[in-house]
């Protein structure tokens, strides 16, 4: 079974997420921001995190970054899911090495469509 | 600190009781901001419960072969993207209320000052940036793959 790392400082966002994934079958690990990632990332592996871009400590693109550098988490893919729609903030999430980037609200079909195709 | 304006611009003299008024309102509107924050995320969580009770009823093994709760499971499916009105109002709420307090701040500050005579410190966590919620419906917002 696929297990997905959520990152996000929203209760309801990590339950609706959490609902949505593992109905579909997968795992869920979750982070409150991208500190509380950060290590749950560095004690076990993730087949795909999926994170927030704006949160207290450390943000989604932050997150991302660190990842990056991270050897584990070099081909893993990293999906934003944030409230932010600007062209520059999808520049800035693909400079730092995110996968894709979907705007909240998300359809729950949709997005499992989505982790179905960038999931290995 | 010097209380002189630091701009070039053309100044405004206001009365004093007149900016304390629209400074002392501001901040009323962001207390009550901040109830509505905590309003809605009071109401979210029973909601929340509601909705994992009423999803764990229906996928009890009694009732997941039955045909006419379909239209229901879909419904509550669904429910997910509404659901989340939650997190994008919280953050249209704490940055509204962060650029309020500022102007709350930066009134005090260029009026008044302090009573001591020293400029009322500018509260350094104003918003630099436009409102990242730009949503004006509760649409499922669009993907793209890198």
């Amino acid at each position: 079974m696929p297990v997905i790392l959520t990152v996000d400082d929203s209760p309801s966002m990590r339950k609706m997420v959490a609902f949505t994934l593992v109905g579909a079958g997968y795992q869920v690990v979750e982070a409150v921001d991208g500190v509380d990632a950060y290590e749950k990332a560095q004690a076990q592996s993730f087949d795909l995190v999926l994170t927030d871009q704006n949160m207290p400590r450390l943000d989604g693109l932050g997150l991302t970054r660190k990842l990056r550098e991270h050897p584990s988490f070099k081909t893993v893919p990293i999906l934003m899911l944030t409230t932010e729609s600007s062209d520059l903030m999808k520049q800035a999430g693909r400079a730092a090495g995110a996968t894709g980037w979907l705007v909240k609200p998300f359809d729950p079909n949709r997005l499992i469509e989505v982790i179905k195709k960038v999931i290995k | 600190m010097s209380l002189q304006p630091t701009f070039s611009t053309p100044t405004v003299a206001l009365p004093v009781m007149l900016v304390a008024e629209v400074q002392d309102s501001l901040l009323v509107v962001v207390h009550d901001l901040k109830r509505l924050d905590g309003l809605l995320a009071q109401t979210m969580e029973n909601l929340m419960q509601r909705f994992t009770a009423a999803s764990a009823d229906l996928s009890d093994p009694a009732l997941v072969a039955m045909q006419e709760l379909e239209g229901v499971r879909a419904g509550l499916h669904a429910a997910v993207t509404e659901l989340q009105f939650q997190d994008m109002a919280s953050q249209l709420i704490v940055h509204t209320s962060k650029i309020l307090q500022g102007c709350a701040y930066r009134l005090a500050s260029d009026s008044m000052g302090s009573e001591d005579g020293d400029a009322v410190p500018f509260v350094d966590d104003v918003p630099d940036r436009p409102n990242p919620v730009t949503q004006d419906e509760m649409q499922a917002g669009s993907i793209e793959l890198f």
